[in-house]
């Protein structure tokens, strides 16, 4: 059967072959540009709308660190909630309980540049005001969620 | 025409891909993707001098397709390869 030659110039996130795929750039030494997908890192990533630049992480991960990590089938970017030994617990900036777990082999990657869709470029920082918000996040990321979107 | 150099073909599934190979910051969402029959034009044409001649033979002589339409498809993805910055004139 004969499809015709086609080119396009978009890959949209999704499948296992998408991030296998991000993993050998990061593991050849090169940065990845993607545009993550869902609300679970709001408000600092906008579903769709944001990109960020992730590299390789080659230090141990650190509180704060916003990360593309695998999780059985699952590919999380979130940022660490703690580290003990090689046990990251994760959490999404955006998220008002729930948590993941890895291990460093576990890590894709790590977000060293968020490029808002305005062109402004914001480094993540290590979300510690945030993170001490974290009783409040709940009515600030439904007042948010109420004014921008 | 001609592929630039450093461009090469990359498999993502079912699909391909085409990344600049000395390109430190590859960006997804820039990322040109060819599906199987653009992939088996661009390895029979890697390295080489062709036309648009030379992609509707390659479609007729492998496919199932008319030579009319083939002539259309391969005009339509040389222009898309040019318009991308991948092929030179």
């Amino acid at each position: 059967m004969y499809s015709a030659p086609q080119s396009s110039d978009r890959k949209t996130i999704g499948d296992d072959n998408y991030f296998a795929l991000v993993d050998d750039l990061l593991k050849e030494g090169r940065e990845v540009v993607i545009t993550p997908k869902g609300n679970s890192m709001l408000p600092f990533i906008r579903n769709g709308r944001d990109e960020v630049v992730l590299t390789r992480l080659d230090r141990p991960a650190e509180i704060g660190d916003i990360l593309l990590a695998k999780i059985g089938d699952r590919f999380i970017m979130h940022r660490v909630f703690a580290v003990e030994g090689d046990s990251i617990t994760l959490m999404g900036d955006g998220n008002v309980y729930g948590k993941e777990y890895c291990g460093h082999s576990d890590i894709i990657g790590l977000v060293t540049e968020i490029r808002k869709a305005g062109g402004r470029i914001v480094k993540p920082g290590k979300g510690k005001a945030w993170r001490l918000l974290r009783p409040f996040r709940r009515y600030i990321l439904a007042i948010y969620k109420r004014v921008i979107r | 025409m001609k592929i630039i150099d450093g461009f090469v073909l990359r498999p993502l599934g079912e699909e391909f891909i085409v990344i600049g190979e000395g390109i430190s910051q590859i960006n997804f969402n820039k990322m040109i993707s060819l599906n199987s029959t653009a992939a088996f034009l661009w390895e029979n044409v890697e390295g080489k001098d062709f036309t648009v001649e030379d992609l509707t033979k390659l479609l007729t002589d492998n496919y199932e397709v008319e030579e009319e339409r083939a002539a259309a498809d391969a005009a339509a993805i040389a222009a898309k390869w040019i318009e991308a910055g991948i092929v030179s004139e």
